[in-house]
C-alpha cells in the first residue's frame, strides 16, 4: 500500500469508495479473477495517488465519479446507481458511457479508468503476467551480438554545432556512429 | 547536496541574499549554479519536495508522479471549441520537470530563431549568439546520441515502417550518461543515468554556496518603486501540504523560474502590470498511435525514446519514437472489463509511435481556485489539420511496419485493421475533443519581446515593468519551437544568468536606490 506525500490528505468518502470499488470490480474482476482484498488495497492506492493533487482537481475527480455513479440514469434512464447493478450490467453501462457522443460524459469515465489502470497495472503480479521485467533482455542480447561496439570505452558524443539542431535532413551520413555507453558490464 | 526541507521548519525565516531564484527546474537550476559560481549568494526556493534520486528510483510510476509531478501528473489544459483536452505533465520537486522528461535534447531550430530575429525583432537570438550557451549546457548535462543498440523493438518497427514509406529517421540526443534502457525516463531514472538538473546542476550550485529550500511556496514578489526587493511566502506543512510557517527573502535580484504554468500566476499575484502575462501559451500537442503485431515486441526493452524524424517539419510535425510503461499503456486500451483486460494482455505485442505538433499557440494561463492555474487552449484550424495529418502518417507507418491492428488516439474507438479504414477516418475525422492528447512542453506564457506591448520580458530576461525582476524558464520562449524544450530552456537561462552576472553591480545599485 502507498501513502500520499502529505499523509493526512485523503480524497474519497465512504460513498466514493463504494462506487469506485464497483467500477474496479467491473474493470478488473468481471469474472472474479481479482480478490476482494486486492480491490480494497487498490482503492487505498488510488486514494493515496490522487490525494497528491490540488483541492480543485480532486473536487473535479469526485464530480466525475458522481457522473459515473449515476451513469445508468444518464445512458439508459434507469433509476439506479452504478454500484447497485450486477457486475455484467455495470460493464455494459460503462461501455456505453465510454462511447457517449457527449465528450465530457465519456471523459468522466475515461479519466477514472486512466487513474485506476495506471495504479492497478503497476502491481508486480500484473507486470509479471505481462512478462514485464526491469531487467533488459533484448537489449542485453543485442549487445552480445556487437562485441566490437561493446568493448569500446564509455563515450559521450561531444556535440558539434552542426549536429545539434533538429534540421539534420541532409547530413545523415555525418551523424556520429552509434556508440555504447557505460554498458560493457552487461555484456560480461 | 544539502537541501533545507521547508516542511521541517517550524519558525518563520527572514534572510537577505544577492539573488533569490524561484523554482529549481531546468531554468532555475542553471541560473542558480551560474550566479553561485560568479560568487553571488543564492537561495533557491522550490515549492515541491526534495526526493533524492535513490528514493524515487525505487518507487513505482504512480508514486513518482504523485510525489514529483504537479497535480500528480493529472494536470489538464481545458480545450476550448473543437480542441482536445490535453494532459499537461510538469514537475513539482527539486529538479522540476527535468526529473520527469524523456531527456530528449534539441537545439532551437534555425528557422524558429530566424523567425524570432526577423518577425519578432529579437535580433540577438541568432544561432551564432546562442551556440556557446547550447554547447556549454550540452557538455554539462552530457548530451549524447542514443546508440542504435539501445533501440527497443518498438522503435525498430517505427524505423522499418518509416523506411518503407521513404521517411528517414534519425537518432535522438538525450542527456544521459550510462543509460541502461530502463524505459521509464519520465518517472525518474532508476539508474541515475539521466542527467536531470537534480543530478547535473544543483549539486554544483550547492558546492558553490547556493542554498536550496524545498516545500517553499513563494506567494508574491515584493516590489517597491518599480524594482523587485525580494519575495515572501510560506513553507508547506509536512502533513497537509497547506501553507504554514511564513518566510521572507530580501534580494538584489529576483529570478522567477516556476515554468510556463506558474510563472504567470506568480507575476500576476505580484501585481505585474501587463496584459501579456499568461497569454501566448504554446503546448506542442503530442499524440501516439498503438500498433499491434503478431510477434511479441516487449517494447519496454530499450530506451524510452531513441529516434525522431523531421521529415514533416515543414508541415508542423515532428515524429518521435516512444514507449510508455505498461501501466501507462494499459490506460490507452478502450473497453471495460474482459474486453479491456484482453487488450492489456496484448501489450507485449504492441508498439507505439508518436508525433508532436509545432503549434500556433492559443493557450492561456489564468488564476482561479486555489494555487494551481486554470489552463485553457484553443487549437487553431491549422493545428487541427496537423493533428489529423499526424494521426494519418503514424497509422500508415504502423501498417507499413506490418501491424495487424492500429489503435488510434480516439477515446472509445475500436482498433482499425486496414489503411483504407484509416484514410476514411482521417478524411472525415470526429471531433477533436475525442482525441487523446498530451503536452510535455508548455512554453511562452511570459514571453520575450522586443517591445513591452508584445511580451513580458526584455531580451535580457528582465521584465519590462519591474527592474531587477527576471524570468528564466520556458515561459520566456516567444513561440512554439517544434522540438523538446529542455535544452533550449537551459540555454536561454544560461544566457540570462550571464547577463545578470555581468550587470550585477548595476542591479545592486538600482536595488539600493
Amino acid at each position: 500500500m502507498t501513502t500520499a506525500s502529505f499523509p493526512s490528505r485523503t480524497t474519497l468518502t465512504t460513498q466514493d469508495r463504494v462506487v469506485l470499488r464497483a467500477v474496479a470490480q467491473a474493470m478488473f474482476s468481471e469474472d472474479g479473477e481479482v480478490e476482494g482484498e486486492r480491490l480494497d488495497a487498490h482503492l487505498h492506492d488510488v486514494d493515496a495517488y490522487i490525494s497528491n493533487a490540488s483541492g480543485p482537481l480532486r473536487a473535479g475527480l469526485r464530480l466525475a465519479l458522481f457522473v459515473v455513479r449515476i451513469a445508468p440514469v444518464l445512458v439508459f434512464f434507469r433509476m439506479r446507481t452504478i454500484d447497485k447493478l450486477p457486475v455484467a450490467e455495470r460493464v455494459h453501462v460503462l461501455s456505453r458511457l465510454e462511447r457517449s457522443p457527449l465528450a465530457y460524459l465519456s471523459l468522466a469515465f475515461i479519466g477514472w479508468r486512466t487513474v485506476m489502470t495506471f495504479v492497478f497495472y503497476e502491481h508486480p503480479a500484473e507486470l509479471a503476467a505481462l512478462g514485464y521485467s526491469s531487467e533488459r533482455k533484448v537489449y542485453r542480447r543485442r549487445l552480445a551480438l556487437v562485441p566490437a561496439l561493446a568493448t569500446q570505452a564509455a563515450v559521450t558524443v561531444a556535440p558539434e554545432a552542426e549536429e545539434s539542431g533538429v534540421r539534420l535532413r541532409d547530413v545523415d551520413s555525418e551523424l556520429p556512429p552509434a556508440v555504447v555507453a557505460n554498458d560493457t558490464d552487461k555484456v560480461a | 547536496m544539502t537541501i533545507l526541507r521547508g516542511r521541517e521548519l517550524t519558525s518563520p525565516m527572514s534572510t537577505s541574499v544577492d539573488v533569490v531564484v524561484i523554482g529549481s527546474g531546468a531554468g532555475g537550476a542553471v541560473v542558480a549554479r551560474e550566479l553561485a559560481r560568479a560568487g553571488r549568494s543564492v537561495i533557491v526556493l522550490e515549492e515541491g519536495g526534495y526526493h533524492p534520486q535513490e528514493e524515487y528510483a525505487a518507487l513505482g510510476p504512480s508514486r513518482v508522479l504523485g510525489m514529483l509531478g504537479r497535480e500528480a501528473g493529472l494536470g489538464l489544459a481545458v480545450g476550448l471549441g473543437n480542441t482536445p483536452i490535453l494532459s499537461v505533465l510538469a514537475g513539482k520537486c527539486v529538479g522540476g520537470s527535468s526529473v520527469l522528461t524523456g531527456g530528449v535534447c534539441f537545439r532551437i531550430p534555425e528557422e524558429v530563431l530566424h523567425d524570432w530575429s526577423t518577425r519578432l525583432g529579437l535580433e540577438a537570438l541568432t544561432p551564432d549568439e546562442l551556440d556557446p550557451f547550447f554547447s556549454e549546457i550540452e557538455r554539462d548535462i552530457s548530451v549524447e546520441t542514443v546508440p542504435e543498440s539501445m533501440r527497443s523493438r518498438s522503435t525498430e518497427l517505427f524505423v522499418e515502417g518509416a523506411a518503407s514509406l521513404g521517411v528517414p529517421m534519425k537518432s535522438l540526443r538525450r542527456n544521459t550518461s550510462g543509460c541502461k534502457g530502463a524505459s521509464r525516463c519520465n518517472f525518474g531514472c532508476p539508474n541515475r543515468a539521466k542527467m536531470s538538473v537534480d543530478v547535473s546542476m544543483l549539486p554544483d550550485a550547492c558546492e558553490h554556496g547556493a542554498v536550496i529550500i524545498s516545500d517553499a511556496l513563494v506567494e508574491r514578489v515584493d516590489v517597491a518603486r518599480g524594482a523587485a526587493r525580494g519575495v515572501s511566502g510560506r513553507f508547506l506543512d509536512a502533513r497537509t501540504g497547506e501553507p504554514g510557517v511564513s518566510f521572507e527573502v530580501r534580494a538584489r535580484v529576483v529570478v522567477v523560474a516556476c515554468g510556463s504554468l506558474h510563472t504567470p500566476i506568480l507575476l500576476k499575484r505580484s501585481g505585474l502590470a501587463t496584459s501579456q502575462v499568461g497569454r501566448n501559451l504554446t503546448l506542442h500537442p503530442a499524440f501516439r498511435v498503438g500498433a499491434l503485431f503478431d510477434d511479441r515486441i516487449d517494447g519496454w526493452d530499450g530506451a524510452m525514446q531513441s529516434v525522431y524524424s523531421d521529415h514533416f517539419a515543414d508541415e508542423g510535425l515532428t515524429l518521435v519514437g516512444m514507449y510508455p510503461m505498461p501501466s501507462v499503456l494499459a490506460a490507452a486500451f478502450p473497453g471495460v472489463g474482459r474486453e479491456h483486460r484482453r487488450g492489456v494482455q496484448s501489450a507485449p505485442n504492441l508498439a507505439f509511435f508518436g508525433a508532436m505538433i509545432h503549434d500556433d499557440g492559443g493557450g492561456r494561463v489564468m488564476r482561479w481556485l486555489g494555487r494551481e492555474p486554470l489552463v485553457t487552449y484553443r487549437m487553431s484550424a491549422r493545428d487541427r489539420h496537423r493533428l489529423w495529418r499526424g494521426v494519418g502518417i503514424l497509422g500508415e507507418l504502423a501498417f507499413a511496419a506490418g501491424a495487424r491492428e492500429v489503435m488510434l488516439p480516439i477515446f472509445g474507438a475500436d482498433a482499425i485493421t486496414s489503411p483504407a479504414q484509416l484514410r476514411a477516418l482521417v478524411s472525415s475525422p470526429p471531433s477533436a475533443k475525442k482525441v487523446e492528447c498530451m503536452s510535455f512542453h508548455p512554453l511562452g506564457s511570459a514571453r520575450m519581446s522586443a517591445d513591452p506591448a508584445h511580451g513580458v520580458v526584455k531580451p535580457s530576461g528582465e521584465t519590462w515593468s519591474t527592474r531587477n525582476l527576471f524570468v528564466a524558464d520556458g515561459s520566456v520562449l516567444p513561440s512554439s519551437i517544434g522540438v523538446n524544450s529542455q535544452l533550449p530552456v537551459m540555454a536561454m537561462a544560461l544566457r540570462i544568468a550571464r547577463r545578470i552576472a555581468a550587470d550585477f553591480e548595476l542591479h545592486g545599485r538600482l536595488a539600493a536606490a
